[in-house]
């Protein structure tokens, strides 16, 4: 039982990251129609800039958070000014490659300017456990889950209440005639890149603490991401928070009562499985084609 | 479009499109090519990049199948890469090189029918991340299956390959080996090429409802793509195995699933000898132009941004207009130069 | 002869098409009209497999098997589309090869093992091919990759494309539109020879001249269902359609 609540609370503090992960890529794919591969290296990049703030600066752990949120929120900017806003209009594969291109042109910032070293993050709530029955349970993967219930129920309010939200979903349900309505295309889709940019770094602060910090480091969250994205069937944001905590446990406690030699491939077999049965995911539903 | 069609340079039809013979010249034109190449170079090291180039441009041709003309967005390249290594490696221990290629080309495509099928029905994006989550899967394989690849995924004394008694045992006779091979392969492309395959390909790729609604197998057509392209990853895996006589699992990752899109990309994405122009850059580059060799990822980045903005058809479209050009301006024929007035196709852009 | 029998086609919980049905005999043709959003391309959407849909629909007496586009394709249903959807990168003569029925030797079999078979179905694929491109006056423009031709010109090529499979019905979504007088009246001519060699014809356009012109029968759709039909003059005197109309405006 211990085991278990072990297990159980780290396999939702990491599914807690992926569903953060998770909605800045489902925002940015809602406002724009892009599937962005580099929001892995977003998370990778925010967690690097905290490094570097707190480490290298020595500044305060919350001040390298804050200022890890900020810059990625304007470096998801400038992703949407070079590697999307040119491409707007064209083909939805030429887009997707371009987000590829920028994943790589990060990723060799990084190496660049941090060196291939692994190196660690601090938690602010430094290696404090709380003690459940025998089960240690580390304070930060408490903190993952406060503050993703924060930004994920902070999302979901933006999304459903406020105009930039109502916009969004405009945007997602049909494009043509939302820009003809007179949303501002241009504006919505620098914000929802800064935006999600931004809610990767915080996935970064939060997922750094708990592992080494390689330049890989966002690379398996995002695609856990996809996964959740998928299974949670791109479409309502509840759906997706619930699959990516899904895809948390299943691969802790894979890893715990299977073999954890093979931890990290039990959520794509589950995502892999479940679409052989479901092609369209499990909440979402067949848009059919259009022609 | 009164009878006087005859004067008109495009009414010309003579036989069907599948007559064509240019792309079996071109195979030939490669193999003298590349044994010049073979015959002129002589260090180990200029060996070494030779086959590397032969090696990648099997992947690539492969990846033309399943991206270029399947139109199939996927990573699952470089994890086909590495079955086909770990896959001939495993069987030749105590057969052959023989059984070690025969294994890889039959598992690879086992295995990639039974991934498109199980994935068969999800659209293109779903797809694309299917075969991210396949590559992370096999890569997780070959390093724990101890069984089946060795320690940790990492596999030594490789044998070298053979042939009817003649072995390959030296860098110079890899390299014909590896001539030879890219030959086959490009030859089999070619034959596609020069089939009723390729416009259908290219129709489900474009327009999959359509193509249904005019009869065509969609569903077939695609699932025979991706196990075709594949089966030459597979291939091309089983090569650098016995070549290098040691794998591990640091040359299949997800990195090289993208370096296998720039090869692509850069080459041109719509023509069969895109992926082998592409694979020369990949290659070689990095190792004769050190500012690339030192800012590898932000120079392949941006080269990829650059390439779908700027030249979309790849360096083969580049030499293609530009050849066009030159025949153009040669020619004098009013009813061509008025042709010429049409929109330029190879300015349409993506698909 | 098709017979479409209670076609529906519900999106959501709005029904696009509601229990519509009719036959379209051999060597007669069937205008389908209503206003815009009626449901017209939807029930062509239906009867093709392209759209989910429930009824059932046979073609000369065998069952059609709905929403499955190939097979319903390969029973003899043809179609064109309201705007022409052509393979913009392929020549125009590869356009009309692919819709060929007879498929031997177009797979791998052919390109590898089979060669001199594939050229030999290939040749007589591409004869075929080429009369279609001159039937509809295009036989100079065979080699020329589609996204080359003017819109007519497209929609010209998806008819050919639609006839080269020898169907016993033909589909037409708005064949007449975007284009002008001289290109209707020769579409108009082709139509009617090919009506002449016994197909079925079902045609769904807004150009009215050009419905009575072709159709022996007329079938008006409003909000998905069938509020008339039966000959041209017949239907025009219809008060139900005349308030269709004048209301569309």
């Amino acid at each position: 039982m211990d085991r278990f609540i072990s297990l159980f609370t780290i396999g939702i503090a990491q599914g807690a990251i992926i569903a953060i992960v998770a909605l800045g890529f489902l925002l940015i794919y809602k406002a724009t129609g892009v599937v962005n591969f580099a929001q892995g290296d977003l998370v990778t990049l925010g967690a690097y800039v905290a490094v570097w703030a707190s480490t290298e600066r020595g500044w305060p752990l919350g001040v390298a958070y804050l200022l890890a949120i900020v810059v990625l929120f304007v470096v998801g900017i400038v992703l949407e000014r070079f590697a999307y806003a040119p491409l707007r209009g064209r083909s939805i594969h030429v887009v997707v490659i371009s987000t590829l291109g920028a994943a790589l042109v990060i990723r060799a910032i990084i190496l660049k300017w941090m060196g291939p070293t692994p190196t660690r993050l601090a938690s602010p709530l430094g290696f404090d456990v709380i003690t459940v029955g025998k089960a240690r349970i580390p304070k930060q993967n408490l903190l993952i889950i406060g503050l993703t219930v924060i930004s994920v129920g902070g999302t979901m309010l933006v999304f459903n209440m406020t105009q930039f939200g109502r916009q969004v979903r405009a945007l997602a349900s049909d494009r043509v005639t939302a820009m003809l309505q007179g949303i501002r295309a241009t504006r919505m889709s620098m914000l929802t890149f800064g935006l999600s940019a931004a809610m990767s770094a915080l996935a970064g602060v939060l997922i750094a603490p708990t592992r080494a910090v390689t330049v890989d480091l966002g690379f398996s969250v995002m695609l856990y991401a996809f996964a959740a994205a998928i299974l949670g069937g791109m479409g309502r944001l509840g759906g997706v928070v619930v699959a990516a905590i899904a895809i948390g446990l299943v691969r802790q406690l894979g890893s715990g009562y299977i073999n954890a030699d093979y931890a990290e491939i039990y959520p794509f077999i589950l995502m892999l499985v479940v679409l052989a049965a479901r092609p369209e995911g499990l909440f979402g539903h067949d848009t059919g084609s259009r022609l | 479009m009164t009878p006087e069609v005859v004067s008109d340079p495009v009414s010309r039809v003579r036989r069907p499109p599948v007559y064509g013979r240019h792309q079996f010249l071109g195979v030939a034109g490669f193999i003298v090519f590349a044994s010049i190449l073979a015959t002129v170079l002589d260090s180990a090291y200029n060996y070494g990049l030779l086959s590397s180039w032969l090696t990648m441009s099997i992947l690539g041709l492969g990846f033309y199948l399943v991206f270029g003309l399947g139109g199939q967005f996927a990573f699952s390249q470089a994890a086909f890469f590495g079955l086909g290594a770990y896959s001939s490696a495993w069987a030749s221990r105590s057969t052959s090189f023989g059984w070690g290629l025969l294994a890889a080309i039959v598992i690879g495509a086992a295995v990639a029918l039974l991934f498109s099928l199980l994935v068969f029905r999800t659209n293109q994006f779903y797809f694309a991340i299917t075969t991210l989550a396949f590559s992370q899967i096999a890569l997780v394989v070959f390093r724990e299956f101890d069984a089946f690849t060795g320690s940790g995924g990492e596999v030594i004394g490789i044998r070298k390959p053979d042939a009817f008694g003649y072995q390959f045992n030296t860098d110079v006779r890899i390299v014909w080996l590896l001539i030879g091979a890219v030959g086959v392969a490009l030859f089999l492309v070619a034959m596609i090429e020069r089939s009723p395959l390729r416009r259908e390909a290219l129709a489900v790729h474009a327009q999959p409802t359509v193509a249904a609604t005019l009869g065509m197998p969609t569903g077939r057509l695609r699932l025979l793509m991706f196990v075709l392209g594949s089966s030459f990853a597979a291939v091309a895996g089983s090569l650098q195995a016995h070549r290098s006589g040691f794998i591990s699992t640091e040359g299949f990752s997800v990195a090289l699933a993208i370096d296998i899109f720039l090869i692509l990309l850069l080459g041109g994405v719509s023509s069969m000898w895109g992926p082998i122009v592409g694979a020369a850059f990949v290659v070689v580059a990095p190792e004769k132009l050190r500012f690339i060799g030192n800012y590898r990822g932000m120079v392949y980045g941006i080269l990829l941004i650059l390439v779908i903005v700027v030249f979309p058809k790849g360096l083969v479209g580049l030499f293609e207009t530009g050849w066009n050009r030159i025949r153009r301006r040669q020619s004098t024929d009013p009813e061509i130069l008025g042709d010429s007035s049409a929109p330029d196709p190879s300015l349409e852009v993506g698909r | 002869m098709l017979s479409a029998n209670g076609i529906t086609v519900r999106f959501g919980g709005v029904v696009a098409v509601d229990n519509v049905s009719f036959d379209v005999p051999d060597g007669t043709t069937l205008g389908l009209i209503g206003p815009n959003g009626s449901g017209k391309s939807t029930f062509l959407n239906a009867l093709t497999g392209v759209v989910p849909s429930t009824g059932t629909a046979s073609l000369d007496g065998r069952r059609l098997p709905l929403g499955k586009p190939r097979s319903t394709r390969r029973a003899g249903l043809a179609r064109t589309f309201q705007t022409p959807q052509n393979f913009g990168e392929l020549s125009c003569i590869e356009n009309v090869l692919l819709a060929d029925s007879d498929r031997r030797f177009t797979g791998l079999t052919g390109a590898w093992l089979a060669r001199p078979s594939m050229w030999r179905s290939e040749r007589a694929r591409w004869k075929r091919a080429l009369d279609h491109l001159e039937l509809v006056g295009l036989g100079a423009h065979a080699e020329q990759p589609a996204s080359l031709l003017s819109y007519g010109q497209q929609r010209m090529l998806e008819l050919a494309r639609s006839l080269v499979g020898t169907p016993s019905i033909l589909l037409l979504d708005e064949p007449s539109a975007g284009l002008n007088a001289t290109e209707t009246a020769e579409l108009g001519r082709i139509l009617l020879d090919v009506r002449d060699r016994g197909l079925a014809l079902l045609i769904v356009d807004h150009k009215i001249d050009f419905i009575d012109s072709l159709c022996d029968t007329i079938v008006v759709l409003q909000l998905g269902r069938v509020v008339a039909s039966g000959a041209p003059s017949e239907v025009w005197k219809d008060p139900v359609v005349v308030e269709a109309y004048l209301g569309e405006g």
